[in-house]
């Protein structure tokens, strides 16, 4: 995927529609691609986080270990956003993402995040409202999780 | 929208709450609010259906329920002026995982997830600053919440109404 590539991919993705043409072309520009196989562990639980992702191509499964034990928490589609969590409270990552497909990232480093959430808003804003939904999905599912599983013991 | 909420006295009452924010524009930001009076039994948020507000609460007391598959509803907290709730829903407008319901006559701000947009093309930085706040109040909610997945992956029941509580009081 090249510069222009990233930027049609960015003007089809509905959170990013407010931005103007050329603060898309400044995000797509901090973005680092990496290609990845199937099988390949792109975030690993427990790793220190250096970048957020964004899925251009291909297909990732999150999952996390409990106890040994795999559990397979939801697919990603081209378009999400992960590796959030850990980028934003500097923890260790709490899930592992598993590239099902070939894969193509766009990659934002910590410190270009940190530097567009504090310089320059007008950009920041539409990438951090992406966030937030994420987020609040996450936080979602694992509400679901907690009361499947209550009903499961009840 | 409405100019009655007063910066200063909004700052006063939120204080612990917008210190979070890195010295954000109060004004700016109560100027996109909704000042609501609410009366006992009044429901602002509902379990299950759509919600997309952040509520702050400037007086009364606004209660918060949950019911689920294997328990009858009850009350996991009670929320007093200075509070604020609905984090997830205004990040992102969908089925609320709590009922939040007036038990004391009272006033609530409200801010809604079209008007965080309003903020952003007046307002950038301080919208910037409010969504990357409350990102990180929902990170912080996942962590809590995935903690709360590990200990009931061993939990015997006896113990989850401790777990019940310590969930939803801060779940809506």
């Amino acid at each position: 995927m090249d510069h222009a590539q990233i930027e049609s991919f960015l003007t089809e993705q509905p959170w990013l529609r407010q931005l103007e043409a050329f603060d898309r072309k400044a995000l797509a520009s901090a973005l680092q691609i990496k290609e990845f196989a199937v099988g390949d562990e792109i975030i690993s639980q427990g790793a220190k986080a250096h970048h957020v992702y964004l899925l251009l191509e291909g297909s990732v499964r999150v999952e996390i270990e409990r106890d040994g034990e795999r559990q397979v928490v939801r697919p990603l589609e081209p378009g999400s956003l992960f590796g959030i969590l850990a980028l934003l409270d500097h923890r260790p990552r709490a899930a592992a993402c598993v590239a099902t497909e070939p894969v193509v990232v766009g990659m934002l480093e910590r410190s270009a995040f940190e530097v567009l959430s504090h310089q320059h808003a007008r950009i920041a804003y539409p990438f951090q409202r992406a966030l937030g939904a994420q987020l609040a999905a996450d936080f979602r599912w694992a509400v679901r999780q907690i009361e499947h599983r209550l009903v499961a013991v009840s | 929208m409405t100019d009655s909420i007063d910066p200063a006295a909004f700052e006063a009452r939120f204080a612990d709450y917008l210190s979070h924010l890195g010295g954000v524009d109060v004004a700016a930001l109560a100027s996109v609010l909704e000042r609501r009076p609410v009366r006992s039994g009044d429901v602002l948020i509902s379990q299950g259906a759509p919600h997309g507000e952040l509520l702050f609460v400037d007086s009364g007391i606004l209660d918060v329920t949950v019911a689920n598959a294997s328990e009858t509803p009850h009350t996991v907290a009670s929320l007093e002026a200075g509070a604020v709730v609905g984090e997830v829903g205004v990040l992102a407008p969908g089925p609320a995982t709590a009922t939040v319901s007036c038990a004391g006559a009272g006033v609530v701000f409200a801010l809604r997830s079209s008007a965080l947009d309003a903020l952003w093309s007046q307002h950038p930085a301080v919208a910037s600053s409010l969504v990357q706040a409350l990102c990180q109040v929902m990170a912080r909610r996942i962590r809590s919440v995935e903690g709360d997945l590990d200990r009931l992956h061993d939990h015997e029941r006896g113990r989850l109404g401790d777990l019940l509580n310590r969930l939803f009081g801060r779940a809506a």
